[in-house]
């Protein structure tokens, strides 16, 4: 083991003073004293490059130039495109019309689509059922009238007298013959006569055989001419029956041209709402009976109001009226699922049936939005069966087809109604979060092809003098728009500050509008609580405190734990094989930094560094990476042109739910060269950091929340005045520190120190030069070397795994 | 012996449909009559049965078939045993008082024979309204009300009659062939209630023309006196009504 007397000591460097741990808002960038003095801002902020494209997508008019909007959840999308898309004034995307179904009397399961100019549809429907009423008045007292009663008399009595003639001029042939046609129950009978009487049996035996000849064949040629009648009676009934058809269809004509002509005139330009009034006619003319039956009290104009719904095969199913519609219907559908995409059939139950016709067909949204735009969000319609592969479908067909599940995957086989298609021109906007955006290029081939146009809304915006004030008149928009108090200058600044600091970044501010809402809604309750009529900066602390005091149970109980003893950190003296290593736990829309032992042992082995979270599957892929990475630094490092004789072990220790990333990267090298050459760290310092394999230190993410958390548990156990933090220097920028932590740092109670390269944090943690801790490194290595020598046999054992 | 305060329904060998029952029930109720069921027995068809070579042509597909007496016998026994059922449920129900009697004869024979001031009712024998003509009358049992009023005189009790079944509700329109000196005044007194009044006057009230309007039928019930038919000839009268689609009740003098 190397002497600790070889070691070299070396006093830790400058830290980074205060000011430069927070950027702070400049006044004389916020020349006013209250945002009430500020313009409204007209546009979105820093949002370019969305603005542009929604522009551009909004206006071209081809297909397949559907929108995504791609963004964080809270980033204001929706806001974005509302600014841009006035409900009040959008340009059509194609056709704006009213779209209704109506009946098909040849196939009633195929209901014929009518398209009518705006407010055209609710006028026909409304004519329809006026014409109806009309006729239900109408057709009874057509067929009641004196004229059509007197002709139905007549034809009755034509061919009534037709019958009776021919009977009656039989019987008087008959009786001329002397022979009686004598009614029977079924019929008639022929018998002979005498003296004007039937004859009796024995009367007629007591006639000559001539005469008895004679009168049966009288009567025989009266029974052929009798049943010759009596034939003929069929088709003088079907004479009648025609007769009577062609006077009703004379008649139901003279009650429904004058009312169907009318309409017809009306709707002259429309030529498919002409061919349906066309079919209409045809079927009222078949109908005509159905209309003329006379209820109770069908003459009370009321009561014939409800008759019309007896005859809902005469009905206009209005499934779209823009009439009232100021421009192209702009739609946000708030549920995306299937049927409330492209509509579909209801069904009634009838005696235990279920029924349907066309008047039962609903819209989907895509119907509403014909002509205009249609807004969806991505995970709403991902998530719902069937709604994407339908969306698709029906923007690449150029048509709206409403069939229901069941059709498409040919689960019944009982009839179903196939309402005739609708033609679709609408620009569709998929709002959702990148990764969606990402996933549909990568995984849906159709994709692209349908939503050419990407309006990606950015996060952040650089702060700048210029940035900062337009912010400023973005704070004063949101406090108009809510209702809110206004802000003074000093509030404003905190409020621009907290957004570097959401932003992790103290040279850009961030973007998500749903944070800032709230921070402002949150401001403007305490505000008013404590009577004030100014938002100031000191309640925008308020309710950034208690906004993170709401979440921060979980933080409170895990440095509990830490400062119980209970999860083992040490923040002052030194140890061998151990260090702080820094990790920032996401809960949601809140983070928090926490210190956690990080530890390693080495021993005689063949040159790996068991990574023991790997081992027990509690390592991420990233983690796992990053070791590799200090292996191959390790190696590099001490063992270029030599084998390295070592086994080591790394873990976190009383770490149970996994790790991921290579923030602890410098943190576990520090510690395996501690481990290897038996040089203790210093335990008052925590360590974050990336490695690459030569030895630099890379940018971590979280670096606020992890300087934080070691923080807190050192002023809890009371600062010594040598605690401090190493972090990548490229982290420096990110730098937006709670003021208490400024403070510290100010009084020079903690101390943040900026490294670029693995030697800088060697010497900090060691408090040795870098050359005499490599030395004592390579000398160790060597000891081991020799070790492994002597203990090298002719099997080649291993006693690493 | 039957009482004249009776409707008298001759009933024969020919099916009386169970309406035309109610509409004698109804018709009985509300001139607060009872019905006198005249179970006939047709000689003069009996007669022809008697005869070996006698056959029935039939009005449905012009078949022949044999006219055995006991065959008509039977017939005409279940015919009557079921218009006696009928008449007896329906007289219940309307609570007219009915009573039975049997003769021999015509139907119109006998009927003329009981006393004139009975009236009678004749049911058709034939249903010839084509149905859509008869759909579009529902409303009431008497859709088109015919009235013959040959003179004042001899209409008094066909207006009576008249008034009696519209203020029943049984009446839809009344048709009224006025001839002599029966006046429209007269007939517009009639308790209409709001139904039309259709009163013509160019038809001379002839027994040629009486049997045209029995044979034609124009009315669902057509009311003529008893004392109009006396000059027109038994057989034309049996004829005409052999052939009439519509009911016909003879009024007789009350």
């Amino acid at each position: 083991m190397p002497e600790q007397s070889a070691l070299t000591p070396i006093e830790p460097p400058a830290s980074i003073p205060a000011a430069d741990l927070y950027r702070v808002c400049e006044a004389e960038w916020l020349p006013f004293k209250s945002t009430a003095e500020l313009e409204p801002l007209g546009r979105h902020l820093g949002q370019e490059r969305a603005v542009d494209a929604l522009e551009f997508g909004l206006a071209i008019p081809h297909e397949g130039y559907n929108i995504f909007v791609l963004g964080s959840s809270g980033m204001g999308k929706r806001s974005l495109l509302q600014s841009l898309l006035d409900e009040n004034n959008a340009a059509p995307q194609g056709a704006v019309a009213d779209w209704c179904y109506v009946n098909n009397f040849d196939a009633p399961d195929k209901p014929i689509a009518l398209q009518l100019p705006p407010g055209k549809a609710e006028q026909l429907r409304s004519d329809m059922a006026q014409a109806v009423e009309d006729l239900l008045g109408i057709f009874p007292a057509t067929f009641q009238s004196d004229e059509y009663q007197s002709r139905v008399q007549e034809l009755s009595e034509t061919y009534q007298s037709r019958e009776q003639d021919a009977f009656q001029k039989l019987a008087e042939k008959a009786k001329a013959q002397q022979i009686a046609m004598i009614q029977t129950p079924g019929g008639y009978s022929l018998a002979p006569m005498k003296d004007g009487e039937i004859i009796t049996p024995q009367d007629f035996e007591a006639l000559p055989a001539d005469e008895k000849e004679s009168a049966l064949q009288v009567i025989e040629t009266l029974k052929d001419e009798l049943k010759a009648i009596v034939r003929q009676l069929p088709g003088w009934k079907k004479e009648s029956r025609n007769a009577f058809r062609e006077l009703n269809q004379e008649f139901s004509r003279l009650a429904l041209d004058p009312v169907l002509e009318e309409l017809k005139n009306r709707y002259q330009p429309f030529p498919s709402v002409m061919n349906y009034l066309d079919a209409v006619h045809a079927n009222m003319m078949d109908e005509a009976e159905s209309f003329a039956q006379m209820q109770e009290d069908s003459a009370i104009p009321d009561n014939l109001k409800h008759r019309v719904k007896e005859f809902p095969q005469y009905n206009v199913n209005v499934l779209v009226d823009n009439g009232e519609l100021p421009a192209a219907p702009v739609v946000h559908e708030d549920s995306p699922g299937f049927s409330n995409l492209i509509g579909r059939v209801e069904y009634a139950s009838h005696m235990g049936t279920l029924v349907t016709d066309f008047n039962l067909i609903k819209p989907g949204a895509l119907h509403k939005a014909n002509g205009g735009y249609l807004i969806l969000e991505a995970e709403k319609l991902l998530t719902s069966p069937y709604a994407w592969t339908t969306l698709k479908q029906a923007l690449k067909a150029g048509e709206i087809r409403i069939q229901s599940l069941e059709q498409i995957f040919s689960f019944v086989s009982t009839v179903q109604l196939e309402p005739a298609s609708i033609p679709l021109k609408t620009k569709v906007v998929v709002i959702g979060d990148r990764y969606i955006y990402y996933i549909l290029q990568q995984y849906d081939p159709e994709f692209a092809s349908l939503f050419k146009v990407a309006a990606d809304m950015s996060e952040e915006v650089p702060r700048s003098r210029e940035s900062t004030l337009l912010f400023a008149r973005l704070i004063r928009t949101l406090l108009e728009e809510h209702t809110l108090l206004p802000m003074d200058a000093a509030a404003v600044a905190r409020t621009i500050e907290h957004a570097a600091r959401s932003m992790e970044d103290s040279e850009k501010l961030s973007l998500h509008q749903g944070r800032l809402e709230d921070l402002l809604t949150e401001s403007d309750f305490r505000a008013r609580k404590q009577h004030l009529d100014c938002i100031t900066a000191e309640v925008v602390d308020e309710a950034i405190e208690a906004a993170i005091h709401r979440l921060d149970q979980f933080r409170e109980k895990s440095h509990e734990g830490i400062l119980r003893d209970v999860m083992l950190v040490s923040t002052d003296g030194r140890a061998t094989g151990q260090v702080n290593g820094l990790a920032v736990y996401l809960l949601g829309e809140y983070a928090f930094g926490r210190p956690t032992r990080i530890s390693a042992t080495a021993r005689l082995g063949q040159g790996k560094v068991l990574d023991i979270e790997r081992e027990v599957d509690l390592g991420g892929h990233i983690h796992s990476k990053a070791v590799m990475i200090i292996s191959s630094l390790l190696g590099n490092r001490y063992a270029r042109n030599r084998p390295l004789p070592l086994a080591a072990s790394l873990t976190f220790e009383q770490s149970y739910g996994g790790v991921d990333g290579d923030s602890a990267s410098v943190a576990e090298l520090a510690v395996l060269i501690s481990a290897i050459a038996d040089i203790p760290l210093r335990q008052d310092l925590a360590v974050t950091g990336s490695l690459n394999q030569h030895g630099q230190v890379q940018a971590i993410g979280g670096v606020n929340e992890k300087i934080e958390g070691f923080f807190d548990i050192c002023k809890a156990r009371g600062l010594t005045g040598a605690q401090g933090v190493i972090i990548p220097a490229a982290n420096q920028v990110h730098l937006m520190l709670r003021r208490d932590v400024r403070d510290a740092v100010e009084a020079g109670e903690f101390h943040i120190y900026p490294v670029e390269y693995i030697d800088g944090a060697l010497e900090l943690l060691t408090g040795c030069t870098v050359e005499s801790v490599d030395a004592a490194v390579g000398a160790r290595v060597e000891e081991l070397q020799d070790l492994a020598r002597s203990f090298s046999d002719k099997d080649g054992r291993q006693d690493d795994k | 012996m039957t009482n004249d305060g009776h409707i008298l329904l001759p009933i024969d060998l020919h099916q009386i449909g169970r309406d035309k029952l109610e509409n004698v029930m109804r018709i009985a109720r509300s001139l607060e009559r009872g019905v006198l069921g005249l179970m006939l027995e047709d000689l003069q068809l009996q007669q022809v049965a008697d005869l070996p070579f006698t056959t029935e042509i039939t009005l449905s597909g012009a078949r022949e078939r044999s006219l055995l007496r006991d065959h008509l016998s039977q017939r005409c026994h279940r015919i009557n045993a079921g218009t006696r059922q009928l008449l007896l449920e329906l007289a219940g129900s309307n609570e007219v008082e009915l009573s039975f009697e049997e003769a021999s004869g015509h139907r119109l024979h006998c009927a003329l024979e009981r006393n004139g001031g009975q009236d009678i009712f004749f049911p058709p024998r034939h249903q010839r309204q084509h149905p859509r003509q008869a759909r579009h009358r529902t409303r009431f049992a008497i859709e088109r009300l015919g009235l013959v009023l040959p003179s004042r005189e001899q209409g008094q009790r066909v207006m009576t009659i008249a008034a009696s079944l519209l203020r029943a509700g049984l009446v839809g329109q009344v048709h009224a062939v006025a001839g002599g000196d029966v006046s429209i005044t007269e007939l517009a007194a009639l308790p209409l209630q709001g139904h039309r009044l259709v009163v013509r006057t160019d038809l001379e009230l002839t027994s040629d023309n009486i049997l045209l309007l029995i044979r034609r039928s124009p009315y669902d019930l057509m009311l003529i006196p008893r004392g109009c038919l006396e000059p027109v000839a038994p057989g034309e009268l049996d004829a005409a009504l052999a052939l009439a689609s519509g009911q016909v009740m003879v009024v007789g003098a009350g």
